[in-house]
């Protein structure tokens, strides 16, 4: 079941975009609207049972509380749900805030908000919310990153650390292959005796040459074809 | 009586071999005195007494009880030295004896001489031929090379090292008269030299145990030493690098005055830090501190500041907190900009806010590296190579602030807290 949370001070707007769910969601799902921040959602928020759809408004009236202050409140604990932003702002808060609560979507009120929220929602639930994390503890850090985000994980040769390798950076972990593969779910595959990919990420893969490629463009010589069995089972 | 004199002349001969070599390995200048001559008659008529009334164990042992004083009186070396010169001069005395011997042997059986009867002949034929061998190899300038050579290696032994080889030659010195002397050896004289062996152990062992007590507390002392000044250059970094934000915790609460010489003072020693001067009127508090630092990058990056408390911060935390706080916060910027200004996505969010208890600030910001999570924190790591990696270990330290790092999908997230005090009404 999905559950969608609508946030807007405009009951108006509340029962559109609950239209627009019904016409667009045909499966079980749950839709509870709030005009402002009450307990009762603070609790919705704290609840990460079920897989949810935030559809916030950013200005909510009168009140000191905005839907980018309900975005804090949710990513505070809660990664996996999508947060999609009603605004009647031009794309002034888009780069940030879009990086920093990992929002799907901005979408401006009069402006084909029908056909992109429409849009929106089907590939939410085209992606079945993909939004399951890997977590890492260090000493003075903590690591959280999407599945969807690692490309592939290799050990390296000099100081034995894996590396997950992200669309921009790289973390090096003191974890074995054995170790970080209990930690993650099906779509990582071990293709080499020291590398572990995302097999969702990958375009091709070349037994011959002993490579595969990834969505990003680039070609990782890490291939075995002792490990084959294992990538083609998926 | 024609025995003992040339026993005495055998004797003198082999006393002239032994003491040339010393007098041309050592280097000694010549210097023929009456001690000299004295240590010369002293030891002739000693080895000839000994020879003649064929005492063998002080025979063999006369050696030492000789040269040393004939040695000292041409040069007096340094201990550890002329012991060494002594004992190698011994040796090689002992190879020529052995040579000279076989030699002397070889011959004797090809020419039917009967060495047996005419003992005391050959004994004189003897010491001429190792006093022509000593003269002889004292002139060769490689025997004076190894032998020096030999010293040298010998000279680098440690102290119980050089103890051991000492000890082990003296232990088969003794083993070696025991076993000539096995027939008429006295019980008295056993006893004697088994008590003069665990004596030296004795000592020695004490030595051994003083001298590495020593080195133990010496060493210790070298490494709380070395502890202090790794710490104290460590500060001392700390102190160079966040010298900046400890002004600008100053200049945040300053009038204008002030502020002209924290500016003064910032430029005269943090030429490498960056802020920013452009701002006509510059906001008192934190504000101030945070605009000054992104004002110049403000093209450049991504940046949305929001900030909830509208009181001013530093009422309601002691200097000292105040002074952490902003220190935290700036050394935090500082590294924000950097590796923002570095990343793809070039974004810097600064969120402050309070609770009833605490004063919060959160920095999230985008940046593009290869982090080593488990050393992240940790003193001098750093992805911008030397002379880095205080900046956060820095800010982790201190209690009056605390301060967390996370990061989630790429983006990098300092979490700045400290308690407010509770004011007095």
């Amino acid at each position: 079941m999905v559950k969608f949370i609508l946030v807007d001070d405009d009951n108006n707007e509340l029962e559109h975009i609950k239209g627009l769910l019904n016409e667009i969601v045909e499966d079980d799902k749950e839709i509870c609207c709030f005009s402002k921040v009450t307990p009762e959602l603070k609790q919705e928020i704290k609840n990460t049972d079920n897989r949810k759809v935030y559809v916030l408004d950013i200005e909510l009236g009168n009140s000191k509380v905005s839907g980018i202050n309900i975005a804090k409140l949710i990513r505070a604990t809660d990664w996996e749900s999508e947060i999609i932003f009603i605004t009647n702002h031009d794309k002034m808060f888009e780069s940030v805030h879009r990086s920093i609560y990992e929002v799907f979507d901005f979408i401006e009120k009069f402006h084909d908000f029908d056909k992109r929220f429409k849009k929106d929602i089907r590939e939410i639930l085209k992606r079945n919310f993909d939004n399951k994390m890997f977590v890492y503890k260090a000493n003075n850090v903590d690591l959280t990153l999407y599945y969807k985000y690692i490309l592939y994980i290799y050990r390296e040769k000099e100081e034995r650390k894996l590396v997950i390798v992200t669309n921009n950076n790289s973390y090096r972990v003191n974890m074995s292959i054995k170790e970080i593969l209990t930690l993650l779910d099906d779509r990582f595959k071990q293709c080499h005796r020291s590398c572990i990919v995302n097999v969702n990420r990958v375009e091709e893969f070349n037994y011959k040459e002993g490579y595969f490629v990834l969505d990003t463009g680039i070609k990782i010589y890490m291939l075995s074809k002792k490990h084959k069995n294992e990538v083609c089972n998926e | 009586m024609n025995e003992l004199v040339i026993f005495t002349l055998g004797s003198f001969c082999s006393l002239l071999g032994l003491s040339y070599f010393y007098y041309k390995i050592s280097e000694a200048s010549i210097k023929v005195n009456l001690k000299v001559v004295l240590s010369l008659i002293y030891g002739t008529l000693l080895s000839a007494i000994v020879k003649h009334y064929n005492v063998t164990f002080v025979n063999i042992t006369s050696y030492f009880f000789v040269m040393p004083i004939l040695f000292y009186n041409l040069k007096p070396l340094p201990i550890k030295k002329f012991t060494l010169y002594l004992i190698i001069i011994w040796l090689y005395g002992l190879i020529l004896d052995l040579v000279s011997m076989i030699i002397f042997s070889v011959t004797s059986e090809i020419f039917g001489f009967d060495i047996i009867s005419r003992f005391s002949l050959a004994t004189v034929v003897l010491s001429v031929f190792v006093l022509i061998m000593f003269i002889i190899l004292a002139n060769i300038k490689k025997v004076k090379v190894f032998t020096e050579y030999l010293c040298k290696s010998f000279l680098k032994l440690k102290f119980s090292n050089f103890s051991l080889i000492i000890f082990s030659m003296f232990i088969f010195f003794i083993g070696m008269l025991i076993f000539i002397n096995m027939n008429h050896l006295q019980v008295d004289l056993l006893l004697f030299l088994i008590i003069l062996l665990m004596t030296i152990v004795f000592v020695l062992l004490i030595k051994a145990k003083i001298d590495s007590d020593e080195m133990n507390k010496y060493l210790n002392t070298l490494k709380e030493n070395n502890d202090f000044y790794i710490k104290l250059d460590d500060e001392n970094r700390i102190f160079r690098h966040n010298l900046n934000a400890k002004l600008l915790s100053i200049r945040s609460v300053s009038n204008k005055k002030a502020m002209a010489l924290i500016d003064d003072l910032i430029e005269q020693y943090q030429k490498t830090k960056r802020f920013s001067k452009g701002i006509k009127i510059i906001p008192y508090g934190l504000n101030g501190i945070i605009y000054q630092k992104l004002h110049d990058y403000i093209d450049l990056l991504n940046i949305k500041i929001k900030n909830n408390i509208d009181y001013d911060i530093f009422k309601y935390l002691t200097p000292r907190r105040y002074n952490v706080f902003v220190e935290k916060l700036v050394v935090t910027l500082d590294n924000a900009i950097e590796a923002a200004l570095n990343s793809k996505k070039r974004v810097i969010y600064i969120d402050l806010y309070d609770t009833e208890e605490k004063i919060v600030i959160e920095i999230k910001n985008s940046f593009n590296e290869t982090i080593n999570v488990d050393e992240l924190g940790n003193k001098n790591y750093t992805t911008k190579g030397k002379k880095h990696g205080v900046g956060l270990f820095s800010i982790i330290r201190s209690n009056e602030a605390k301060v967390s790092f996370k990061i989630v999908n790429d983006l990098f997230i300092t979490k700045i807290t400290t308690k407010k005090r509770i004011l007095e009404l």
